[in-house]
């Protein structure tokens, strides 16, 4: 799993920030994956309890944010809710209103969609947490345009594609106008609203705004809106392409290249030497990998049942029975074509001779960091110094002890090499991820807030 | 039952929740001195109504009240009108999680031209927010019993996490009015809360609020100086056998002496009684020196640290809609 071209060394000197600090995220996905048996109750996944004793390990190794990934509706696998992962996950700013309550520095970011929230709505609850927490929240905006989603809600699917991030911006700019404490009046395309500030000025001047789309839309969107990305770029030169990316981007709009913060999601996994923590991960990966969710992996593309294939055994003969993937929604791959899909993989299988478990367990995509403790910092003291990434969104692997040993174990070799700090640098999340003053309140805006028709 | 016991409740709203200090404080002065129920009101009703008073959002202020206490019920206002049924459900499904079994709510319609405006929608007239309300308490049920009981199986051995047998579309299947008002597929985003549904409460001078469906508690307002006789009438016996709270707003005059007398009247009529003042600092000053008097009179219901707010209040769990079997999982 550990990506040899990751760890080639560059030459002392040659490091591009060779000052930078690594941030730690505490994430978790929608449907995060773990062993099960090792839960006393499956409740357990769910109860308030669990997030906060992760987040207090969390602060007490000095952790950025608690950064929660979503979803607004249940991922559905062949007509039916999935159920081979941990579904569903408590309301996101009710959880962090609780967590403010038990930790005193760590930060909260919410993944939250505009497309099917009022944005006067959202920017109460959002500032509501903001105030209770003394100024620790960030919303990773996100967008869809999925009428799939959109059956959860009284308005439907009603936003085209093409009008996604239009409608974004018009929701960032009411919430944000909002918490600087100045009523808003839009009547445009989208809205036709008027709404007085609930709460006072925020006290790290905004909440801080992530975002997470990949297209080259949404890193435009981002190079003009966000303050940090979380990315799926953790290959180094994938994550130093983007970073390079985004600090073009940044250029083009005029604000400085280092202006945004990259977080990719990744794993940790830390052993006494580097066979023990193989073999940890090596474990979890095939404790979490059962016969279900490999044979689901193939089902989502061949749209029917394959209970009756062996996964230990070759690739369904036949070819997927639907041309367009309608029955397993909420997974990234959903605009895939499945025929194209089935032809590349059982190319593939036939090439290497592989099984389904063997062709699934080549495709999971899922890196971590493996290793000693000094190992695995000595490599992301790599990342960081060449500029690849800020942080990592790192999720744990288990409820709720999942992030004992990155604090007890990486975190003072992170400390020893001078990536990490001691302490909290200040008591908001924008002090903590050491971000300037919100894109609108500087002196000469790139992007100007109010009047917005 | 019958019971001459009164569970006493504090109104917090608008400055009373800016302050995690305070809301923080408020919170455990009144569990500890043996309230039964927080009120988190909502100030103005809409999100973005201009105020002379801050108004954060009571859901999340109660969600952050819920971290300190463990026994006191949380009842959050929130109006059905232009809301997403949706997130209501989620929202209060997730207090309820994280409260264990504490959380209620406390219905209202809001017909005003703010709200409408926030919300970018058309002012509705009475009739229609009625109706509306009616279709998003039911969206809002159906959510809370799209998971049934028992749903979670975490069952290494097949890989299955869940049971998605006992977990439901919300716009189908048993139950009279489905998608009547709107389409909601569901299921929810989490599974079937601890009270299976969290306490619905709602003003009985408020049409619509009688109007609703899997309504448990009425809301009636008293006076503050209301007599035992006015009290009787004001606090008729609900036709439904409902539990009935009892809203009064005590003002700087009001007395440990006239509050005691009402409190008494109260007794054997209200389930609950939930105070508001000016400040709620001010109103819980008040109860500090009335309910150690009403306690020794065996007129305080205290509630018990892991006790859910139904089992306060006596009422059921209720079974899931779409369990099939009666016997409950």
């Amino acid at each position: 799993m550990t990506d040899p071209t990751r760890t080639r060394a560059a030459a002392a000197g040659d490091y591009r920030r060779p000052d930078a600090r690594l941030h730690l995220n505490a994430f978790f996905p929608f449907g995060p994956i773990y062993v099960w048996d090792q839960a006393q109750r499956p409740e357990q996944y769910y109860e308030f309890e669990g997030f906060a004793q992760l987040a207090r390990t969390a602060e007490r190794g000095l952790f950025t944010a608690v950064f929660l990934g979503d979803s607004q509706r249940l991922r559905e696998h062949l007509g039916r809710i999935t159920d081979t992962a941990v579904t569903g996950r408590p309301d996101q700013l009710t959880l962090f209103a609780y967590l403010a309550a038990v930790t005193r520095r760590i930060g909260f970011v919410a993944t939250l969609n505009t497309t099917y929230t009022d944005p006067v709505d959202l920017a109460r609850r959002i500032a509501t947490v903001e105030t209770l927490s003394g100024g620790r929240t960030g919303w990773n905006v996100v967008t869809t345009d999925n009428a799939w989603t959109g059956e959860n809600f009284r308005r439907g699917g009603y936003l085209s594609h093409a009008d996604r991030y239009a409608h974004a911006l018009e929701h960032l700019r009411t919430a944000q106008q909002l918490w600087d404490g100045k009523p808003v009046e839009l009547h445009s395309r989208f809205y036709d609203l008027a709404a007085a500030p609930s709460l006072p000025p925020s006290p790290q001047g905004q909440p801080v705004v992530f975002q997470a789309g990949e297209s080259d839309e949404g890193r435009d969107f981002a190079a003009r809106h966000a303050e940090a990305i979380f990315s799926r770029y953790l290959g180094f030169d994938a994550a130093l392409a983007f970073a390079d990316d985004m600090a073009d981007r940044l250029a083009a709009v005029g604000r400085p290249r280092d202006d945004i913060a990259i977080f990719p999601g990744a794993r940790i996994t830390l052993g006494d030497t580097a066979a023990d923590a193989e073999e940890k991960a090596r474990w979890f990966h095939t404790a979490t990998w059962t016969d279900r969710r490999i044979r689901s992996v193939l089902e989502a593309v061949w749209s029917c049942d394959l209970s009756d294939h062996d996964v230990d055994g070759p690739l369904p003969a036949f070819d997927p029975v639907d041309t367009e993937q309608t029955k397993t929604h909420g997974v990234v791959n959903s605009r895939d074509q499945p025929l194209n899909t089935a032809a590349a993989w059982r190319a593939l299988a036939a090439e290497r001779g592989f099984t389904i478990r063997q062709l699934v367990m080549h495709l999971d995509s899922s890196i971590s960091f493996v290793g000693t403790p000094a190992s695995v910092a000595d490599e992301l003291a790599h990342y960081v110094r060449s500029g690849a990434i800020d942080g990592l969104n790192l999720t744990p692997n288990a409820v709720p002890t999942g992030f004992d040993e990155v604090v007890d174990l990486l975190v003072p070799a992170l400390q020893e090499r001078g990536i990490y700090p001691a302490d909290y640098p200040g008591s908001t999340l924008r002090d903590n991820l050491g971000l300037r003053a919100p894109i609108a309140h500087r002196a000469r805006p790139v992007v100007r807030p109010g009047r917005q028709h | 039952m019958t019971t001459t016991r009164l569970i006493l409740g504090l109104r917090l709203a608008g400055d009373d929740l800016v302050d995690a200090g305070r809301l923080v404080r408020s919170a455990r002065g009144a569990e500890q001195l043996g309230l039964g129920l927080l009120l988190f009101d909502d100030e103005r009703g809409a999100p973005g109504a201009p105020a002379a008073r801050w108004s954060p959002d009571p859901l999340e202020a109660a969600a952050h009240a819920a971290a300190v206490t463990d026994a006191v019920g949380l009842v959050v206002s929130a109006a059905a009108t232009h809301a997403e049924p949706f997130h209501l459900s989620n929202r209060l499904s997730s207090l309820d999680w994280g409260s264990h079994g504490r959380a209620g709510w406390l219905v209202s319609i809001d017909t005003s031209s703010q709200r409408a405006a926030a919300y970018s929608a058309a002012v509705p007239d009475p009739r229609a927010a009625r109706r509306e309300a009616v279709g998003v308490v039911d969206a809002v049920a159906r959510l809370w019993d799209s998971w049934e009981d028992g749903a979670l199986i975490a069952d290494s051995a097949s890989g299955r996490f869940l049971d998605n047998s006992l977990l439901h579309y919300t716009d189908t299947g048993p139950g009279s009015g489905a998608g009547e008002f709107f389409r909601i597929r569901g299921p929810a985003l989490m599974p079937r809360p601890v009270q299976g549904r969290p306490v619905i409460f709602a003003a009985a001078d408020d049409a619509a609020g009688q109007a609703l469906a899997g309504v448990d508690v009425t809301v009636v307002t008293v006076a503050p100086d209301a007599d035992a006789t006015s009290v009787a009438g004001q606090v008729a016996t609900d036709p439904s056998a409902r539990p009935t709270a009892a809203r009064v707003t005590v003002s700087r005059q009001t007395t440990p002496g006239q509050l005691t007398a009402l409190l008494r009247a109260l007794a054997g009529r209200a389930a609950a009684v939930v105070l508001g003042g000016p400040e709620a600092d001010v109103t819980l000053d008040l109860l500090t020196r009335v309910a150690p008097g009403l306690d020794d009179a065996g007129l305080l219901a205290r509630p018990r640290a892991g006790q859910t707010l139904r089992h306060q209040l006596g009422l059921p769990r209720p079974a899931s809609r779409y369990a099939r079997s009666e016997t409950p999982r």
